[in-house]
């Protein structure tokens, strides 16, 4: 999904920088989201320096979005992970792009 | 959609965690919220609920297909790990939200009066994957064999990210870009190990 939102909205990305954050996203505002992302999860890097630099360049609500993304992805990574859904062959082929799997 | 909206929903599914469900008692359910936050004990909902709770809260890439029948060996039917999957999987989502907003913990809510209403969905089958489905595996259908619980993970969905229908829409915006939204949301899989 990220490699076709992008793709459709012309913006680049460089999938690689999710799994690797000396990758630069290429995305506006993407090193502070994956910077963001880890203090949410972490429960230990300055949750708030990183609100506040997500803030500075991209608004309070981009914040809030992120947060609320986040936490969807909790729920559903745990969903899908629980329950056994079967991972398709086209996400394979990504993780296997990324490195993972 | 601001987080005043967000609130709005999350109000409501928090406070439902309090009732019965269709296999837990609304004291059962908030002793899994205890168990997402690795809190003190309150309520003895028995090892296998706890050990499935906690995976299901702590380490879910880990969970595999003899782990959940091992704890349907030991007394936990397959409708009531759905419950579990699901309680669980919210409470872990709302937690994160507030915490995204630097807002602390919401409190535990008030248990309500009640007991389970154990009802089986006859259409309901296992396919694919571990639990009972309505149609085919697959997130949004994973939690159908007890429609309630389908039925607040579908609305948490919608209002945190998207609904599943605005889901085709690549050109979305919420706050952030379809885009920047699909960087959290992959980042966030990459770091709980999960492939999906």
């Amino acid at each position: 999904m990220l490699r076709a939102s992008a793709h459709a909205t012309g913006e680049s990305i460089a999938l690689r920088a999710i799994t690797d954050r000396a990758v630069a996203p290429l995305l506006t505002a993407g090193d502070e989201l994956l910077a963001f992302v880890d203090a949410l999860l972490s429960h230990h890097d300055d949750l708030g320096a990183a609100s506040a630099a997500l803030t500075e360049v991209a608004g309070p609500d981009a914040v809030v979005r992120a947060a609320a993304v986040a936490g969807n992805f909790q729920m559903m990574n745990r969903l899908v992970d629980a329950t056994g859904v079967p991972i398709g062959a086209s996400l394979r082929a990504i993780a296997g792009d990324l490195g993972l799997g | 959609m601001d987080s005043a909206a967000i609130d709005a929903v999350v109000d409501d599914q928090w406070s439902l965690l309090g009732a019965a469900g269709a296999w837990l008692t609304g004291e059962e359910r908030i002793e899994l919220i205890r168990i997402a936050r690795n809190d003190a004990t309150h309520v003895d909902v028995g090892l296998p609920v706890r050990t499935a709770a906690t995976a299901v809260a702590h380490h879910s890439a880990t969970i595999t297909a003899d782990a959940v029948d091992d704890v349907e060996s030991r007394g936990v039917q397959r409708e009531q790990y759905v419950e579990i999957v699901g309680v669980v999987s919210r409470v872990v989502a709302i937690d994160t939200f507030e915490r995204g907003l630097g807002r602390g913990p919401r409190n535990i809510p008030a248990p309500r009066p009640g007991e389970p209403s154990r009802s089986v969905v006859a259409a309901a089958r296992r396919r694919a994957g571990w639990v009972p489905t309505v149609g085919a595996i697959g997130p949004p259908t994973a939690l159908t064999a007890v429609p309630a619980e389908a039925s607040a993970q579908e609305s948490l969905h919608a209002v945190l990210y998207l609904s599943y229908p605005e889901m085709a829409d690549l050109h979305a915006q919420r706050g952030l870009t379809r885009a920047q939204m699909e960087l959290v949301a992959s980042r966030v899989s990459y770091l709980n190990h999960c492939l999906f």
